[in-house]
């Protein structure tokens, strides 16, 4: 039970990684990233295939911070001529793409069964304190993201971002040059993701393609508009009711008679069912954007 | 590869273009179906819907259900289908789509994403996760030359023909076709020269809806029904709508064919012998490849579809 | 120097602009007046990098602007109001304004996550000189409110505020007193001097004749998206084309009554 509890709450603290990323290309920017689970899976991948290949899990890392925040600025610049929901479109096909290449490359990737038996910081470390080892590190992370997107959010680069969602041509007539501030913010972005990717990747030693697959990104939205779109605390408050969602749900089948092979249906659809309800009844989520104070040193 | 004898490189043309034309074919009628529904409500609902290609699963196991489990057989289980998931579009369309548009387009676009997962979760929790196939007596296929098409197949390509002509004729020849048109291309306008957009816009979401459901229940009848059917539509979909020119049905048929031709014919170029090496065949599992990169290519492109013949308003 | 030469625009078949040709001293105020649809807008969007001319050249002292981006207009001093101010929801009128700064390494993702201080120090300039700007044009009490909750003429001497936070050389101005009231016009107007007496050049796109009259040294009227007249504004009245444009008929009254809307 204590085991289940810190995997609870590792996981929470990577998914609150991939939600601050999100965060600030969805709720600062506005760009509605629907393959954000691309810069995952660039993390992700980079550390399994560096593993494979007998590489420090430091270098996997590496290797994933900086491939992502790459993608990252050449789909932001891809912005520089589509409509919002173009994009949104296109954005999905490139992490389609991407999954489609890892299924189809198994030299590479390992396939369909993606590779297994990654090494990570705390191979060594067995027992309680490994589980806890991997609690502090994901939790200082994601302590890490949210001060950095917090700072980011708050500082002109932010202010700027949060102007030309609001108000593009304002923000360009001030002198703001769009399309290089959306590749920016994706270039900034993507490699908090990316690190979420590797961290998983390296907690649980295993990564395969249908962790890449669109409801990846779905789930990271649903986290966004529960805890309040473009508020960085709701965006980590949102992955952290995501996660108890999802761990809750495993004990609906000891209360109702769910069928083992409905189980992950049966949870999919309470995030779904949860999402839609906000959406209806409270789209700017629990934790509104607020307005932000400058101090007025005087 | 130049010693091969004339009669011999005829029928090894024959046993490759006949399956390609067929697949071809049989691919268009199904994309098509799903694509022209999304081309005619774009400009209505003004948000990229990606629920629409959810309503073909849906059609297919509400015909499953009608047919099988009702006991209505195919045919009457298929119609009863197909107007079932126009009616659950009508529902969404009214209670869910309109509500969310009226906070902003990118909480529209976020909420059909959601409603795409609810869709699939339900159907999995409902129908289990194994493909499904309607309760269709087996036929015998008919030859062509070397290659096989199946009755289903001559079935979905004739009434998808039929679909489209009426269709065709209904937009240029009624007064009902006009408003939609005029809807279609700008409500604003189309509301304040006397006519009923909210009416209008139903019956338009019902038949795009249903169109949808009924290229479901032609992929159905063709190999299987699946979770996954909605989602491995999406991007060719919507690849074939702005292929077309959004609002244009005449170019999303178009763009489908276009679609489909590539897919069952770029799997199989070698292109070793293109390039003069060795031979080179992208492996059929990237078949799905192709409307991934169609979708980016003509967004980036040609934002405005291939043809001119509808358009995208900014 | 501000010249536009021989500048045209259309959109589809719609030519909107016909060989504008415009010449503007530094320091000058000058007035742009038409009727409606006769192409003001379209002539600032042009000016303003917001849209590049078919046609013909604009230059600013000595630099080619007519193939330039909206923002590389603007880095080069030249800032333009729009006819609707909109202003963000869910910013402060502070950082609103502070928008409108520019602050280089508060600006760049990584280098302001770590100069901390010196980030701090940027802004803490920045913030002074909203400040005065805010006092400047009676708006002080609004600070904390959200931009977007003002009202229509509050939102117009906001926009006028955050385009002057860098100091612009030239201010293309889109109606700036369209739709306020007329205490806040006046002070707009007084405003709108005091920032021509401190060395900024001005363009006003007008209706409001006496408005124009009080303001402008020089007035250019466009017509069909042509420069009809470019005199004084106690001229137009005597000017049979202008008069024609407006009323469409030769009849010399209201043009310089004030009336804000032929």
């Amino acid at each position: 039970m204590l085991d289940f509890a810190l995997y609870v709450a590792t996981i929470a603290a990577v998914y609150a990684l991939f939600a601050l990323s999100l965060n600030l290309q969805a709720g600062v920017t506005g760009l509605l990233n629907f393959g954000h689970v691309a810069f995952f899976g660039v993390g992700a991948y980079s550390s399994g295939i560096v593993a494979l290949h007998g590489g420090h899990w430091l270098l996997g890392v590496l290797v994933g911070v900086v491939v992502s925040s790459l993608l990252g600025a050449v789909i932001g610049r891809l912005g520089r001529t589509l409509a919002a929901d173009y994009w949104a479109i296109v954005t999905l096909a490139v992490a389609e793409c991407l999954r489609l290449v890892v299924v189809n490359e198994g030299d590479l990737t390992g396939g369909p069964q993606g590779i297994s038996g990654i090494a990570g910081p705390f191979s060594s470390v067995s027992g309680l304190a490994g589980s806890l080892s991997w609690l502090v590190l994901c939790v200082v992370l994601a302590a890490l993201a949210y001060l950095v997107a917090e700072t980011l959010t708050g500082m002109q680069f932010g202010r700027v971002l949060r102007l030309l969602r609001e108000e593009p041509m304002l923000a360009a007539s001030l002198g703001h040059n769009i399309t290089a501030e959306k590749t920016r913010v994706l270039a900034v972005a993507a490699p908090i993701a990316a690190v979420g990717g590797s961290v998983y990747t390296l907690y649980i030693s295993y990564i395969g393609p249908n962790q890449l697959l669109p409801i990846e990104t779905f789930l990271v939205f649903t986290m966004l508009i529960i805890g309040g779109i473009g508020n960085n605390r709701g965006a980590v408050f949102g992955a952290l009711v995501i996660q108890l969602i999802y761990a809750g749900s495993r004990f609906l089948k000891d209360i109702f008679p769910i069928p083992d092979q409905s189980a992950s249906s049966v949870r999919l659809l309470i995030v779904g069912l949860v999402l839609t309800a906000f959406l209806m009844t409270r789209p700017e989520g629990l934790f509104a954007e607020k307005l932000r104070r400058i101090d007025v040193h005087q | 590869m130049g010693d091969q004898n004339p009669d011999h490189s005829r029928t090894e043309a024959g046993r490759v273009l006949v399956p390609i034309l067929i697949d071809t074919l049989v691919r268009t009628s199904q994309l098509s179906l799903v694509a022209v529904g999304l081309s005619m409500t774009w400009g209505i609902v003004r948000f990229a819907n990606v629920a629409h290609v959810q309503y073909a699963p849906v059609g297919a196991y509400f015909a499953l259900v009608a047919a099988s489990g009702l006991g209505l057989g195919v045919v009457a289980g298929s119609l009863v289908g197909i107007v079932a998931a126009g009616v659950v579009g009508v529902l969404l369309h009214l209670f869910f789509f309109r509500r969310l548009s009226s906070f902003s387009s990118a909480t529209a676009l976020i909420g059909s994403l959601a409603l795409s997962i609810v869709i699939t979760a339900s159907i999995q929790a409902i129908a289990g996760p194994r493909p499904e196939r309607l309760p269709l007596p087996s036929a015998p296929g008919i030859p062509i030359g070397d290659a096989f098409v199946t009755r289903a197949q001559v079935y979905v390509v004739v009434l998808t023909a039929v679909i489209f002509v009426a269709l065709f004729l209904v937009l240029s020849f009624t007064n009902l076709g006009r408003a939609i048109r005029c809807v279609a291309a700008n409500p604003d306008l189309a509301s304040s020269s006397g006519i009923d957009v909210r009416r209008i816009s139903t019956a338009v979401v019902f038949a795009a809806a249903a169109l949808a459901a009924t290229g479901g229940v032609f992929i159905a009848v063709d190999t299987s029904m699946s979770l996954e059917m909605g989602s491995t539509l999406l991007l060719a979909v919507f690849a074939a709508v702005t292929m077309g020119g959004i609002g244009s049905v005449g170019g999303s048929l178009l763009a489908a064919a276009i679609l489909a031709l590539a897919e069952s014919t770029v799997l199989r170029i070698d292109f070793g012998a293109v390039f003069g090496s060795h031979p080179l065949l992208i492996p059929i599992s990237y078949r799905p490849a192709v409307g991934f990169v169609a979708v980016i290519l003509v967004m980036l492109f040609r934002p405005q579809g291939l043809f001119g013949l509808g358009g995208r308003r900014a | 120097m501000f010249i536009s030469r021989g500048v045209g625009k259309s959109f589809g078949s719609v030519q909107v602009l016909r060989d504008v040709e415009l010449e503007i001293e530094p320091g000058e105020i000058v007035g742009l007046v038409g009727p409606n649809g006769s192409g003001k807008t379209t002539l600032l969007n042009c000016l303003s990098g917001f849209l590049n001319p078919d046609a013909g050249t604009i230059e600013y002292d000595g630099t080619r602007l007519d193939r330039l981006a909206d923002w590389q207009v603007s880095r080069m001093g030249i800032r333009r109001t729009f006819q609707t101010a909109s202003q963000p929801m869910k910013m402060s009128v502070l950082e609103a304004m502070l928008c409108g700064a520019a602050l280089p390494i508060g600006s760049a993702p990584v280098r302001g996550l770590f100069r901390r201080k010196a980030r701090a120090a940027e802004q803490a300039a920045a913030v002074g000189k909203a400040l005065e700007l805010l006092d400047f044009l009676s708006l002080s009490h609004m600070t904390e409110e959200p931009a977007g909750r003002l009202s229509g003429g509050q939102k117009k001497l906001l926009s006028l505020g955050v385009a002057l936070m860098t100091d612009p050389k030239v201010l293309l101005l889109d109606e700036p007193t369209a739709g306020v009231n007329p205490t806040l016009r006046l002070t707009i107007a007084d405003r709108l001097k005091d920032i021509n007496a401190n060395g900024t050049t001005l363009l006003v796109i007008e209706h409001d004749m006496g408005f124009i009259g009080r303001m402008c040294e020089r007035v250019y009227v466009l017509d069909k998206g042509s420069v009809i007249a470019a005199c004084r504004p106690d001229e137009l009245k005597d000017n049979p084309r202008v008069v024609e444009a407006y009323l469409g008929a030769p009849r010399p009254v209201h043009v310089a009554t004030g009336v804000s809307r032929p």
